[in-house]
């Protein structure tokens, strides 16, 4: 049984009164515990995509079901709790709130939760030591590098166990060096907590982690 | 929600700079309207705590209608009179226990004394009471009785004692006085003759020895008041009249409060006059406080508009903000709840800063009366009387502000887009 399955998906949008299709008849499944990228050119739908399976965008034609859960039939309130307990999100600018520090904004999905305090400090532990950024957990981003930062947003969307973590261009900001040190670090994520990554990237060193290669062609997924 | 509440705090202390200026006319608003409140409360304390002592609650205070004319009412010149008859039907109104008369010493007189070594000569106004009606107000070891020999019992306004300590005495410097101190002056009343009028027939000028036995305030305001049986001798003694018909005013004593509204009506439809002296000025004082109040509130519901601009904009500022929140597990209500804890918490804050506000005002006006503005009647210590009701109704008018300022702010944060938001 697929972790995520994506069954005939399409995405339109109206821009100035035209209806513009960006995604069409997309069918794609991911296995619990892989590393999956899609590639494409600005613009061609990925982020889309993500915003489907992550249960941030509703709005599509076909069906997305993750975790055996079809998205669709959830309600906002649902849509959210799913999108707290199952999934992690991770951007290309990395999304911390500049005036929370780290540990704050680490702790942020747990606002949402119903996670005690005692769970909360164990979680925040292990993960700064996974992401090697305990001495700096009460420091503001502002005072990171672009590195760091990224590692404190792995360590916000891990914060929950998700079973699935959506990256956006996750290694788009930075440079080769500090490129090669987050994609260690995915590894070693799916490696000691079996999470399923689903990577958007132009980038090609990202691709060599991946355990499957998609690319958007003609608003279709293409595997490659 | 403990969470969200601690990040609302953050985002408050974030935003403290732009939500500081947007809340300076909620804060001087509150101010104004705990300076305003306070101070008709405490106009309020002075006039029915110390001018207009409270009357029990049996006891009605009937004129004719416009009797009087403005400020010659305190001399005694009356447009109309109650009658004897009139008063006899008062008296058989169901429930009327008793019906006490006042009326005014229509013949001229004049004080004649020494006080602190000054001779003076005064002409004088003067009314005539029962003496049922005032028989508390008499000072223990004295009577307000009608006696052939002796001296005429006097009995004089709480006021012009105030009067007197807050201007006369310091005009005259002399010393201040207390009612202790005064009760037992004895001076000479001089009847048939005044300043004003001159004498008509110096054959019946007569001089009694008169006798200070009691503050009252059911004694005309700017004269004496004496047992109402000497009034009556006074105009055998001048005009041959030996009775008295027409009255000032009557006392109307009720069997008990219940049936008060009762009696009042039916007086009333006869077409006499219930005092409403204490309801008037009750209600003066009500209005002004009313609208000073209600100004003070328009200023905190404008100022609204000013926290709903700020957090229209701060809103708008924080949508990749809110996306991420939304991504992160937060609901519609969650962003809602943030936007609206914020601004209840501002309005919390703008409340007591502006209370704080109003009472340094406080302070600062009556450090100002005490050394600024001279002594008068019934100066107080305080012009304000603050209290716990003003300050809670202050800061619920401004919580009630601000969140009603930032309710469509908080309707636009939930409807923001996250994938939208997350694209800016």
């Amino acid at each position: 049984m697929p972790l995520i399955e994506l069954i005939e998906v399409g995405k339109s949008y109206l821009i100035d009164g035209v209806k513009k299709l960006i995604i069409d008849g997309v069918n794609l499944s991911i296995a619990r515990g892989s590393i999956v990228a899609i590639i494409g050119p600005s613009g061609s739908g990925k982020s889309t995509l993500l915003n489907i399976i992550g249960g941030l965008d509703s709005t599509f034609d076909g069906e997305a079901v993750v975790e055996n859960v079809k998205l669709k039939d959830l309600s906002d309130v649902e849509l959210s709790r799913f999108r707290n307990e199952k999934i992690g999100f991770i951007f290309q600018h990395f999304n911390l709130l500049d005036h929370l520090n780290c540990r704050e904004n680490v702790i942020l999905p747990s606002y949402f939760s119903r996670l005690n305090p005692k769970e909360i400090e164990k979680r925040v532990n292990y993960l700064f030591d996974k992401v090697q950024l305990t001495h700096k957990m009460r420091q503001y981003p502002p005072t990171l590098s672009g590195g760091e930062k990224q590692r404190v947003a792995i360590a916000r969307a891990l914060f929950m166990n998700p079973s699935v973590l959506l990256c956006d261009e996750p290694t788009g900001d930075l440079d080769d060096v500090t490129a090669s040190t987050i994609l260690d670090l995915f590894l070693s994520i799916r490696k000691d907590m079996n999470v399923t990554f689903v990577i958007v990237t132009h980038e090609e060193r990202i691709t060599k982690i991946a355990d499957e290669i998609y690319m958007i062609k003609e608003r279709r997924l293409v595997r490659i | 929600m403990k969470g969200i509440s601690a990040l609302a705090i953050k985002n408050l202390v974030r935003n403290k700079g732009a939500l500081f200026l947007s809340s300076v006319g909620i804060i001087f608003g509150i101010a104004s309207f705990v300076f305003f409140v306070s101070l008709g409360n405490g106009i309020k304390s002075v006039v029915f705590g110390k001018i207009l002592a409270q009357l029990p609650v049996n006891i009605i205070e009937v004129t004719p209608k416009s009797s009087t004319i403005g400020i010659f009412s305190f001399g005694g010149i009356s447009a109309s009179h109650i009658e004897d008859s009139t008063v006899d039907t008062i008296s058989s109104i169901k429930g009327v226990k008793a019906v006490y008369k006042e009326v005014v010493l229509d013949i001229p007189i004049q004080a004649k004394g020494e006080f602190y070594s000054r001779r003076i000569v005064t002409d004088l106004a003067a009314t005539g009471i029962d003496p049922e009606i005032v028989r508390d107000d008499i000072k223990k070891g004295y009577s307000f009785e009608y006696q052939e020999d002796g001296p005429i019992p006097v009995i004089v306004s709480k006021h012009l004692l105030e009067l007197y300590n807050s201007n006369i005495a310091q005009a005259m410097k002399l010393p201040r006085l207390t009612q202790d101190a005064i009760i037992g002056f004895k001076f000479k009343l001089i009847v048939g003759r005044s300043f004003l009028s001159g004498v008509k027939d110096s054959s019946k000028i007569r001089e009694y020895e008169c006798q200070l036995v009691g503050f009252s305030d059911k004694a005309i305001l700017l004269g004496i008041t004496i047992p109402i049986e000497y009034v009556r001798r006074f105009k055998n003694d001048i005009e041959g009249i030996d009775e008295i018909k027409r009255y000032k005013k009557v006392y109307v004593i009720a069997e008990n409060s219940q049936i008060v509204p009762k009696i009042t009506a039916e007086i009333s439809s006869m077409g006499l006059e219930i005092d409403k002296t204490r309801k008037t000025i009750g209600g003066v004082i009500s209005i002004a406080t009313l609208i000073l109040g209600m100004l003070s509130i328009l200023i905190v519901a404008l100022s609204a508009i000013n926290i709903s601009n700020t957090f229209a904009l701060l809103v708008f500022e924080r949508r990749r903000e809110i996306g991420v929140l939304r991504a992160l597990g937060g609901t519609k209500g969650d962003i809602r709840y943030m936007i609206f804890l914020e601004a209840s918490i501002a309005g919390i804050i703008n409340g007591l800063i502006g209370i704080l506000l109003g009472f340094l005002f406080i302070k600062l006006t009556d450090f100002f009366a005490r050394n600024n503005i001279p002594d008068f009647p019934y100066k107080p210590d305080t012009f304000f009387e603050p209290n716990i009701l003003i300050f809670l109704v202050a800061i619920t008018f401004s919580v009630f502000f601000c969140t009603l300022g930032a309710l469509l702010p908080s309707i636009k944060a939930s409807k923001i887009d996250p994938a939208r938001a997350l694209t800016m």
